[in-house]
Parts: C-alpha cells; structure tokens; sequence
C-alpha cells in the first residue's frame, strides 16, 4: 500500500454498488487496466462498494510476479493492493483462465475464481456497470 | 413519438463513457449518437471521455464529412453535459484550448459525479 486514497473525495453514492468489467490485457497500448484501476479505486475511496471482475485478456492483472520496470510502467499489483485495501472485492471468471492455461496458484491470493453460472449472481448484486 | 418505456424513462438519467477515439471505429460514432438520440427521448444525459475517447473532443474543423466532433459540438447545443478525463488529457497534452467549445476538462471525480446520479451507465470501448 503505497497511497493513501481514503481521503481523497467527498461521499459516492452509497446505495449503488458498481460493478467494473475488465476484458483488456495489461501494459499493451490500450490504457483500459489503468483506467478501471483509476476508477474503481476512486469509487472505493468515496466509501461506495465496487468490486472488480477479470474475465478475457482481463486476469492477466491479477497473476502473481508482474514485474513491468524494464517496459516503465506501473504495476498492477500496487493498485491491485490499494483495491483490497480500501475493501473492494475482486473476482476472475474461471473459463478466461482456462482458455489461456492460467491456474490459480499463479495468481494473486486477494482474488476469488468464479464461474459462468456465478456471474448472475454477481451482476444482481450491482447497479451500476463498467466496461473496460 | 415515445412508446410506453421510453415515456417511463423520460427524465432519467444515462451516462455515456466513451473510450474510443475518433475514426479508427465505430464506437465514437455509436456512443455520440446515443447520447444525441437519449437526449432527443427526454433523458439527462452526461457523456464522459476517457482514455483515448479524449480525441473526439480535438475534432474542431469543419470535415467534408460527418464526423464526431460535428457530432459532439450538437450534443452540447442540444443540452448534453460533456466532459474529458483531466489525467487522459494531459497525458496526451489536449488542453482546453484544443477542444471543442464547452466540453469540461474534469478528473476521474467529475465522472464519479456523473455515476452517483446516474440511473443507466452505457461504456463504448474496443
């Protein structure tokens, strides 16, 4: 945990609970992992629940060891911490992982596998959704 | 004429992210026209540029053709609020001065403001 976000911002809508989607890979051209970071740290921040689903080229944020300093950009895993730090919830879906021969042990601990007949349950228990 | 959702929709509000820039597909066109045609049915709409969806906003001239930024300077005439993420901008040095005639310049906290009272959030993204 290297910032402190908790007391960034005024008050999130409580109510709502925000759910991002991310299907990008990381550290390639396209900025959207940095940009779901950005956006759901700041919900989190404002006291709001949000909670982050990796699914497609998304879970490659969520494996162990990234080490982005040759290519000098920063590291998922520090705003990845910063997310569980401010208590939000970060799932993967299990046939992404497979698709690409990825297994949990080569994740990060802080994440929970689910499966495709889970992601109804997670999606009723949010109002408001982000594709990234 | 409004059929019996849209009239119950009427007077709620939609947020548009668009993370897409101009031209190189679709989604700008799609994400500005729904804002367009949301607003056209009675809704509040606020449209949010993020990531590369700043550029949309840096289409200033007039074009031979129909493009995002004639798209964009419509939205904000018909009422639509538009905003450019502040970070995105300057990491690709647009500053006001490069954008379109009332599109804010906001941080990732004006689209918080935009969610919190949002009843439906739309993403347009590759």
């Amino acid at each position: 945990m290297t910032t402190n976000l908790k007391g960034i911002g005024g008050t999130f809508n409580k109510k709502k609970r925000t759910l991002i989607s991310l299907s990008h890979g990381t550290y390639g051209h396209d900025d959207d992992a940095y940009g779901a970071m950005l956006v759901i740290n700041a919900i989190l921040a404002m006291g709001s629940e949000a909670t982050l689903l990796l699914r497609d080229d998304g879970v490659y944020m969520a494996l162990k060891g990234q080490d982005p300093n040759e290519i000098g950009q920063e590291n998922n895993l520090k705003q990845l911490s910063d997310l569980v730090d401010l208590g939000g919830k970060v799932y993967v879906l299990g046939p992404s992982l497979e698709a690409r021969g990825i297994e949990r042990p080569e994740l990060i601990d802080d994440i929970t596998v689910i499966e495709r007949k889970d992601l109804v349950k997670v999606l009723q228990q949010h109002e408001l959704f982000i594709n990234l | 004429m409004l059929d019996g959702k849209a009239k119950a929709d009427k007077g709620k509000t939609l947020t548009i992210i668009l993370t897409r820039g101009p031209f190189i597909s679709d989604y700008a066109d799609i994400a500005i026209n729904t804002a367009l045609r949301a607003k056209k049915m009675g809704y509040k709409v606020n449209l949010f540029l993020y990531l590369d969806g700043t550029w949309n906003a840096h289409v200033k001239k007039d074009k031979k053709y129909s493009n995002p930024g004639e798209w964009l300077r419509w939205c904000i005439k018909k009422g639509v609020t538009v905003a450019a993420c502040e970070r995105c901008s300057e990491a690709r040095d647009l500053v006001k001065e490069d954008l379109i005639e009332g599109v804010e310049i906001g941080g990732v906290y004006r689209l918080l403001d935009m969610l919190k009272g949002s009843d439906k959030v739309l993403t347009f993204m590759g």
